[in-house]
């Protein structure tokens, strides 16, 4: 209703005005008209053109912020702030999803490595594989048949207990779990092979704690010096285990 | 003939210096412009008619354009300062398209 009323106005004032101006100088011949005035109206219109000019050039070398109202400011800066908050929640989002690839390939690189470690240790536990460690190297001298299945069982079993991984008798038989002792004329027989004296077994492991294991009151070591046997206890800081079970 | 290079001068020396309108008159100068320009069209026309008075143009050119400004300024300050841009705008918009038809009757007579 206002916006109706004001351009009224103002237009009716301005045609008043030139009416007024009609009355006053229509007499005046335009010729005689002083150049002053011709002047002021020169000025006036180069005030417009300079104007006019000025914001041609600052609408056309400016960006679309310059010259924006508050209200237009303030929508275009929620605009953008929406906008961050879109990208931030994107960026959280991305992060979490790379640092659960990451530590899924890490987990995932720790278990393949604990798997490799564990196939290692079965290996030779289960004999499949050959082994280099610490150990210890018996000899059993056995000139009067005194050592038997029984002897020797009992010598594998104490150095198992005492934790060895790998054994080895006579440089041909790997023992493991499943291992089994037979007598014959010859001496004796391990898993199908026939093995005889001097009995050389080779274990892996902490060399003191099998030489204990051997080397006790009325263990292995005792039981074949009483037989007549001759026993010697060899702590190695390297033993090799070579033969596999097929 | 003045008017005109008048007119042309203004254009060159602001396409030349390239003056940084200041922040506060930002909104009101395309405003300004355009009621100077609807001040300049009505003189255009009262020339025409033979009933041009360069006192009643300088009234008007410079009412026209504080008018203008004030219409915009008070509207800023109420909050609708885009709508009563744009009002003025059309409005003088109108004014010089009247002028102009005016103005092309007379050369034209048509």
């Amino acid at each position: 209703m206002s916006g109706q009323d004001g351009p009224k106005a103002v237009e009716e004032g301005a045609e008043g005005e030139e009416g007024v101006a009609a009355t006053a100088a229509t007499p005046g011949p335009r010729s005689r008209r002083p150049t002053s005035r011709q002047l002021v109206v020169a000025l006036l219109l180069g005030v417009l053109g300079f104007g006019a000019a000025t914001q041609m050039v600052s609408q056309a070398d400016d960006d679309a912020y310059r010259g924006a109202r508050t209200e237009e400011l303030a929508a275009l800066l929620a605009g953008q702030a929406a906008a961050r908050e879109r990208a931030e929640t994107a960026i959280a989002r991305l992060e979490r999803d790379r640092d659960a690839l990451l530590s899924s390939t890490d987990s995932r690189a720790a278990a393949l490595r604990r798997s490799r470690e564990e196939l290692a240790r079965l290996g030779v536990l289960a004999g499949i594989v050959p082994a280099v460690g610490p150990g210890v190297r018996v000899v059993v001298e056995d000139g009067v048949g005194a050592v038997g299945i029984n002897q020797l069982l009992n010598g594998v079993q104490e150095l198992r207990d005492s934790g060895a991984e790998a054994i080895e008798l006579n440089g041909r038989v790997r023992l493991t779990a499943s291992s089994w002792f037979d007598d014959d004329p010859r001496g004796i027989v391990v898993d199908g092979v026939i093995v005889e004296p001097p009995y050389t077994i080779e274990a892996i492991g902490d060399p003191g704690t099998l030489a204990g294991g051997l080397d006790f009151f009325g263990g292995f070591v005792d039981d074949v010096r009483e037989r007549g046997g001759e026993v010697e206890v060899q702590q190695l800081g390297e033993v090799r285990v070579e033969s596999v079970v097929d | 003939m003045i008017a005109v290079l008048g007119l042309v001068a203004g254009v060159v020396v602001g396409l030349v210096l390239q003056p940084e309108v200041p922040v506060a008159l930002q909104p009101y100068l395309p405003i300004a412009v355009v009621a100077a320009l609807d001040a300049a069209f009505g003189g255009l026309r009262a020339y025409l008619d033979g009933i041009f008075d360069d006192r009643v143009f300088v009234v008007s050119f410079f009412s026209n354009i504080v008018i203008a400004a004030l219409i915009v300024f008070v509207g800023d300050q109420l909050g609708v300062g885009g709508q009563l841009s744009t009002g003025v705008v059309v409005v003088l918009g109108i004014r010089i398209f009247t002028n102009v038809a005016a103005i092309r009757r007379h050369v034209l007579h048509a």
